[in-house]
């Protein structure tokens, strides 16, 4: 098997295992008890917060755990809005963002919130001076994905953040969920930040939500204290265990990491290239963990099976994308709907070998002579 | 003349229509718009044969079909419709 889809998820790193495995069997009392096991429990969450809290350079009391990262994207923009409403009811986002974060700024929308989409460059890179000119006194959130899930454009958060720290009414959130493990975010002027465990070869079911200290949000799960007063429920003592050892393990050697990807990436890039029907859609200075083409005038999904049937497994879109035929976010960049209707995504990790990289081109090479050559 | 209006929250194309649909309704109060969700009112949106592409927007005449808008259209596009059908 080859597999070219770590932007969907990851195999669980086996340390990641072994430290859930061990937190099951050890420390499985509620970490809420009084007694001497809760206790034990409550103290491996918190030597876990307390090294999540040190990788990412926040404080401990600014980490919400979560179910992943549509649920923190979900409690941050909710969450917000909701608590903050009276001050206004704007909200601004861009056209590459996850359905996680379309899903609450749709239900909002119907709730009487207004909605502006901030254009981008032909880089797909949000265009700063159109986003000044959106932001008005009642604009409360800003939502922006730190890398966009399908192509890897990389998003300019530390500029948009520095913009917006001179508006004080308005919050900033942004979706890591693709960066997170893979390239490190100055949060310095981030108001709330989301990401997933499973997207750095964690445990699915966990995720975080980063908030600021002086800021409020209004909870989406009530129920009282857990291991914050904003997300009720008996806190997941393996989980948050295991998001830890994973966070830990993939920061490691991100730099390195961030290299060789960059490498195989450019190998599979130059590789692709040379066929006169591919397209490249992911801009050169995309995160190189994930690689948008289109091969044109063969569909998404028939490419898909056809790499599948030879044990290669990429995507279409993204896996929590609509069912529609064609993808916005790579019409957003490329205005061309023969690119748009015809996109799959590759996406790499640092565990990718070259042997692999090499199998890939040549399984592309007969699929591409045979999908070409059917039309 | 009556607009039935398929969405889902997800779905950005329908965010930024409706924003259009906001004002159509300022400017054509007594439109008769009925507002479905795709996964949350399916056994509806069934009856409409919807496709692979939102928002859908059916203008009904006597509950007969004479003009569907597929997708996200400009607001020059969505006026127009409103005006002809309406």
């Amino acid at each position: 098997m080859i597999y070219l889809d770590y932007s969907a998820t990851t195999p669980v790193d086996s340390e990641v295992v072994r430290t859930f495995s061990k937190a099951c069997e050890e420390y499985w009392a509620n970490p809420n008890s009084l007694h001497k096991e809760g206790v034990k429990a409550n103290s491996l969450i918190n030597a876990a917060t307390e090294q999540i809290s040190s990788i990412l350079g926040v404080k401990p009391s600014e980490i919400i755990y979560t179910s992943g990262a549509s649920e923190s994207n979900n409690m941050a923009i909710k969450g917000i809005c909701l608590k903050y409403q009276n001050r206004g009811k704007h909200i601004i986002t861009t056209d590459f963002e996850h359905s996680s974060i379309y899903g609450p700024i749709g239900y909002l929308q119907k709730l009487g919130f207004d909605v502006d989409f901030v254009n981008t460059l032909e880089n797909g890179k949000v265009d700063i001076d159109h986003l000044k000119s959106l932001l008005r006194d009642d604009t409360i959130l800003v939502s922006i994905t730190a890398v966009n899930s399908e192509i890897g454009i990389i998003e300019p958060i530390e500029e948009i953040g520095l913009l917006l720290k001179d508006y004080p009414k308005t919050f900033f959130h942004v979706d890591m969920t693709q960066s997170i493990g893979k390239k490190k975010i100055d949060l310095t002027n981030v108001d709330l930040a989301s990401f997933s465990a499973h997207k750095f070869f964690g445990v699915k079911g966990i995720g975080v939500l980063l908030k600021k200290e002086n800021i409020n949000i209004e909870p989406i799960i009530h129920g009282g204290k857990s291991t914050t007063i904003y997300r009720s429920g008996t806190p997941a003592t393996p989980l948050i265990a295991s998001i830890s050892k994973a966070l830990r393990l993939v920061t490691k050697d991100m730099n390195e990491h961030y290299e060789y990807v960059s490498n195989i990436n450019k190998k599979v890039r130059d590789g692709l290239s040379s066929y006169e029907k591919v397209r490249i859609n992911s801009p050169e200075d995309s995160l190189p963990y994930i690689l948008n083409i289109s091969v044109l005038g063969v569909k998404p999904e028939v490419l898909l099976h056809a790499l599948e049937e030879e044990e290669v497994y990429i995507s279409t879109q993204t896996a929590c994308s609509s069912k529609s035929d064609e993808s916005k976010a790579v019409y957003a960049l490329t205005k061309d709907h023969d690119r748009s209707k015809s996109s799959v995504r590759i996406s790499l990790s640092y565990k990718t070998t070259l042997d692999e990289i090499d199998k890939f081109l040549e399984i592309f090479e007969r699929c591409y002579n045979k999908l070409t050559t059917l039309r | 003349m009556r607009i039935v209006k398929i969405n889902a929250v997800w779905c950005p194309a329908c965010i930024v229509s409706n924003k259009i649909w906001k004002n159509v309704l300022v400017d054509y109060p007594d439109l008769d718009i009925e507002e479905l969700d795709l996964d949350f009112d399916s056994d509806e949106v069934k009856k409409y044969n919807v496709g692979d592409i939102l928002p859908v927007v059916i203008f009904l005449n006597d509950e007969k079909e004479v003009f569907r808008l597929i997708g996200e259209k400009t607001k020059e596009e969505i006026y127009k419709a409103v005006e002809e059908y309406r």
